[in-house]
């Protein structure tokens, strides 16, 4: 059984939820900034709110630059990595100097790649970072709680985002089953009014989206804090 | 034979990048973090003379040891006249409120921080010595196995002992005076200056890396608190937390870094911190001056080691000294640290040497001064040359249940020509230390 | 001699709940050459284990810890101590010493004074974080010593005759501005055995303050204090405490309760003739045995009766009950 304090079950909780965040919203921007090539150029409002963020976006330029390179901008890729990263950073004894490389690859790698002319080509570095991030949590981080609190963080973002960009039942059913079984191998608390509400709406079927806002609600309040 | 290094100086120092190998500064109240410039020609120390640092390194450490346990339990050197009395009691680094606490196998300095030159002729000799919480360990290690990946040939052809047993020594050192439970490094945060270190030297040792408010205090036993509720025994600190900020309770009332209660539960022996509390005491800058004294009273044996010529404002005699060869030494102000406080003789005009002369002799207590040492330069790799650059050689010497000295050491070098500076604070690099193994 | 009944409670009530409460209380009678507990009952109220142990200045330390929820903690402490004090004491060591010719300051080395374990008297010869002197101070410190120097002559004490007394700051000495608690404090010479000094500089800040609450607070350094001409006894004896120091004498700040007082008091204790003489610079006396002491240290800061930490409400509110009675005056 590991060692792992509050401060430290949330460090891993939201390293799973921020690296998460990073990979799922940089997958989905390709597919945005393909349509906005010559179908929508106004798409990534689709996009905004869709993931709930403000779009204080000037247009698709501004748009491009920022959501993934700018600081100052929270929301956008950088920030979330960043996040990634400092929550990385405080427990690189339990999760390891090889695993937190691979943030600071993405991080550095992210940075280098800001302003480039063809962002598709310099971030598929980035998500490869990421793909070999969780190889080597895998691998190298030796406690299997540390490790199953990082999966519960990554696939409550993953549902989250899923739901929220509508991706298909069959995709939601998967990431929902990952997600129970990696929540029955941790302690962290969580609320079984939720939990209930969430089989509910699953059991539906491709209908879940009728209850599409009660179910990211109970993704929202599902771990007591 | 180095020439590999040199080869893979960039490779080495991106994987350097990749690990995160920095340290942080604050620059207009922001936290930055820089890497720490890393040159690949190492500061190379013959089994014979590391031999003798290892000899001299133990003596000083030990008979320091002896001090920090006289001072705050029977103060016999004081009783004994050995050292003046306002040397302890004036002194910053000496807390009241360590008085009476025996630390567990009453060892005070676990970890310290040796600051050494080599002179140029060829003799070393001790700077300084940092008994609270010396960093740079972990700079070294983590060079030595990235430079092993880069250049294999090099430490093919050599013979190098390998310096990566450092975290080993820690975590013996730690299990020796742990008074059972888990071991733990406690750090301030994030956003300290080492927080690389912390958290490489918690993962190299199996230690856990931890922040005050994992840690509680509970009916005179110090606990780590687990997410689920449960809490499981701390038997050794390795804090990297100063000793004002450590327990609230005890010191700094305002400090919100710290374990409140922790002082009471080390006081009772139910938990060792590493650094003892109060070991600032013995690395004043007047202090320095007695360390040789205290090796012969201590351990009745001759200094193997020598101190850089110091003389001492306090005494008329070395007082007289000193006003008399003011130009030429180097006087440093013993309640400054970090590299301020301190200057050169040759560098003044004769109106400053002037009034440092009268601040001398207003308050001699503050004064120590030295012979500049003349050391030798190493050299490093700068674009296609090579060019010499003052270092020096920060030993760490490890107190268990022997004291050993880590066959290695962070070498510092200043990236400026003209600078004797080597304060990574300051623009420093640094390079591998390589103690051969025969 | 005398047998006091000393009766002490503390209650400390927050705004709302609390947690992670840690406590230390100093406020048990120390036992020393002077004071005896006879008899000691400590009572807190939610009940919870204390461990006691000595500070690194050698006082009494209630250590311990609530840390579920609670709305106020209250202490109650009942002591039966026997204190044998008095200023005859002091007056007989200081004939002695003026016999001998011996002060207890010609070894700065000397052993005595220096208890394994505790900080030793030479602590005591430097500034604190309360008792940093300023320019005002020193300016009429110097008044004091010329005044001093007068008096001695009037009543025919030899110091007077011994010239510049090196407790007025001869040799590489204390200077008010800006000093950290580094430099050097001359120390009397053996000539100054038995000086009056300390007790001639006690009735001087005596005359020089008013007594006056709701002018300071707990935080006020000594040089404040001064300024404002006034304070409580804490201010009395951080400013006693401080102009010693300045003068040479290593003194201390100690905290406790005198009969027919009905809150805690503060006065100092100076390093005199090889011992240690209390004096109250808020009464103007030598402190004799109707006080009882429960700290020493520094300044106040080492001695605050109640020093915690915890989480939750911003606000507490703490009252104090002290009563202190001569067991045998009650009975005759």
């Amino acid at each position: 059984m590991g060692i792992i304090s509050v401060e430290r079950a949330d460090h891993l909780f939201w390293i799973g939820r921020y690296t998460e965040r990073v990979f799922t919203t940089l997958v989905t921007f390709f597919d945005f900034y393909d349509q906005m090539i010559d179908v929508d150029l106004e798409a990534y409002k689709d996009f905004c709110e869709k993931v709930a963020i403000p779009d204080i976006y000037r247009d698709r330029e501004d748009f491009n630059r920022r959501y993934l390179f700018d600081r100052t901008d929270p929301n956008s890729v950088c920030s979330n990595l960043e996040r990634a990263y400092d929550n990385g950073i405080v427990i690189r004894d339990e999760i390891s100097s090889y695993t937190l490389a691979y943030l600071q690859l993405a991080l550095d790698h992210l940075e280098a790649a800001a302003g480039s002319a063809a962002p598709h080509y310099d971030l598929q570095q980035v998500i490869d970072y990421i793909h070999a991030f969780w190889g080597c949590a895998d691998d190298r981080v030796d406690d299997e709680e540390a490790r199953n609190i990082m999966k519960c963080g990554k696939y409550l973002e993953r549902l989250d985002l899923y739901l929220r960009l509508g991706y298909p039942f069959r995709l939601i059913e998967k990431e929902y089953s990952k997600f129970v079984n990696r929540l029955g191998r941790v302690r962290l608390p969580y609320d079984p009014v939720c939990k209930a509400k969430l089989d509910e709406i699953f059991a539906m079927g491709p209908w879940w989206t009728e209850r599409r806002g009660e179910a990211l609600s109970a993704l929202w309040n599902f771990f007591l804090r | 034979m180095l020439l590999d290094l040199v080869d893979h100086k960039e490779s080495i120092n991106r994987l350097l990048a990749r690990y995160g190998v920095k340290f942080g500064i604050y620059k207009n109240h922001e936290f930055h973090e820089q890497l720490f410039p890393f040159d690949p020609i190492p500061r190379v120390i013959p089994r014979r003379e590391f031999d003798y640092l290892d000899r001299g390194l133990s003596q000083r450490v030990t008979a320091l040891n002896c001090f920090l346990e006289d001072i705050y339990s029977d103060k016999k050197i004081v009783k004994d006249g050995v050292i003046p009395a306002d040397f302890i009691y004036s002194s910053k680094g000496y807390l009241p409120q360590c008085e009476g606490i025996r630390p567990p196998k009453h060892i005070c300095s676990h970890i310290s921080g040796i600051d050494l030159v080599q002179g140029k002729d060829g003799n070393w000799y001790v700077l300084e010595d940092n008994l609270r919480i010396p960093s740079g360990a972990s700079y070294p290690m983590i060079a030595r196995d990235l430079t092993r990946q880069a250049a294999p040939e090099a430490f093919a052809r050599n013979h190098v002992e390998d310096n990566r047993g450092y975290a080993a020594m820690l975590r013996e050192t730690m299990e020796y005076v742990s008074t059972g439970g888990i071991h733990v490094v406690l750090t301030p945060g994030r956003y300290n200056a080492a927080f690389f270190e912390h958290s490489y030297l918690a993962e190299r040792s199996g230690s856990v890396l931890c922040m005050p408010q994992d840690l509680v205090a509970e009916g005179g036993k110090l606990y780590y608190r687990q997410y689920e509720g449960r809490k499981l025994q701390v038997g050794a600190v390795y804090r990297r937390i100063s000793d004002e900020y450590l327990d609230p309770l005890t010191f700094l009332p305002e400090s919100l870094i710290g374990v409140p209660g922790i002082m009471e539960v080390y006081a009772a022996g139910n938990v060792a911190i590493l650094n003892a509390p109060g070991n600032g005491v013995a690395d004043d800058k007047g202090i320095y001056y007695f360390v040789p004294h205290m090796i012969k009273y201590y351990l009745g044996e001759e200094p193997i080691l020598r101190n850089a010529p110091t003389y001492l404002a306090f005494y008329e005699k070395d007082r007289t000294f000193i006003l008399e060869h003011l130009s030429r030494l180097v006087v440093k102000d013993v309640s400054e640290a970090g590299g301020y406080g301190v200057v050169f003789g040759s560098n003044l005009s004769r109106e400053e040497l002037g009034a440092l002369a009268e601040a001398v002799r207003r308050e001699p207590r503050r004064f120590i001064a030295q012979e500049v040492v003349d050391f030798v330069d190493l050299d490093i790799v700068e674009g296609e040359a090579r060019v010499p650059r003052k270092a020096d050689l920060r030993a760490f010497v490890l107190a268990g249940e022997t004291t050993r000295v880590w066959p290695s050491g962070l070498t510092r070098f200043s990236r400026n020509p003209d600078s004797f500076v080597v304060n990574s604070s300051q623009g420093g690099g640094f390079k591998d230390t390589w103690v051969l193994s025969r | 001699m005398r047998i006091l009944k000393v009766q002490y409670e503390m209650r400390l009530a927050f705004d709302g709940p609390v947690t992670d409460h840690y406590f230390r209380f100093r406020c048990l009678p120390m036992e020393d050459d002077a004071q005896t507990v006879e008899a000691l009952e400590l009572h807190l109220e939610p009940a919870c284990a204390v461990r006691e142990r000595t500070d690194g200045f050698g006082s009494r330390m209630c250590c311990g810890e609530i840390l579920t929820p609670h709305d106020a903690l209250c202490v109650r402490m009942n002591a039966r101590v026997r204190v044998e004090r008095g200023a005859s004491d002091h007056e007989l060591r200081a004939q002695a010493a003026r016999g001998t010719g011996h002060t207890g300051y010609e070894d700065a080395n000397r052993p005595d004074g220096l208890a394994a374990g505790q900080a030793p008297w030479f602590l005591y010869r430097y500034p604190s974080g309360l008792t940093k002197p300023d320019a005002a101070m020193r300016e009429w410190l110097d008044r004091v010593r010329e005044r001093y120097a007068l008096f001695c002559r009037a009543m025919g004490y030899p110091e007077a005759d011994r010239g510049k007394p090196p407790y007025c700051g001869s040799g590489p000495g204390i200077t008010a501005e800006g000093n950290t608690g580094r430099q050097e404090i001359g120390l009397p010479s053996p000539d100054h055995a038995g000086t009056r000094f300390p007790e001639f500089l006690m009735h001087e800040v005596y005359r020089r303050l008013a007594y006056a609450q709701g002018h300071t607070h707990v935080g006020t350094t000594a040089a404040e204090a001064f300024a404002l001409g006034r304070g409580v006894c804490q201010d009395y004896a951080h400013i006693y405490v401080t102009l010693c120091r300045m003068a040479g004498f290593p003194a201390r700040y100690a905290a406790g309760m005198v009969v027919g007082e009905g809150a805690t008091h503060a006065w100092a204790e100076v390093w005199q003739d090889g011992a240690w003489t209390a004096y109250d610079p808020t009464h103007d006396c030598i402190v004799d045995d109707r006080y009882v002491k429960v700290s020493h240290g520094r300044d106040f800061a080492d001695c605050s009766v109640d020093r915690g930490c915890f989480r939750g409400a911003a606000g507490q509110e703490q009252t104090v009950y002290v009563k202190v009675e001569d067991c045998a005056a009650g009975r005759e």
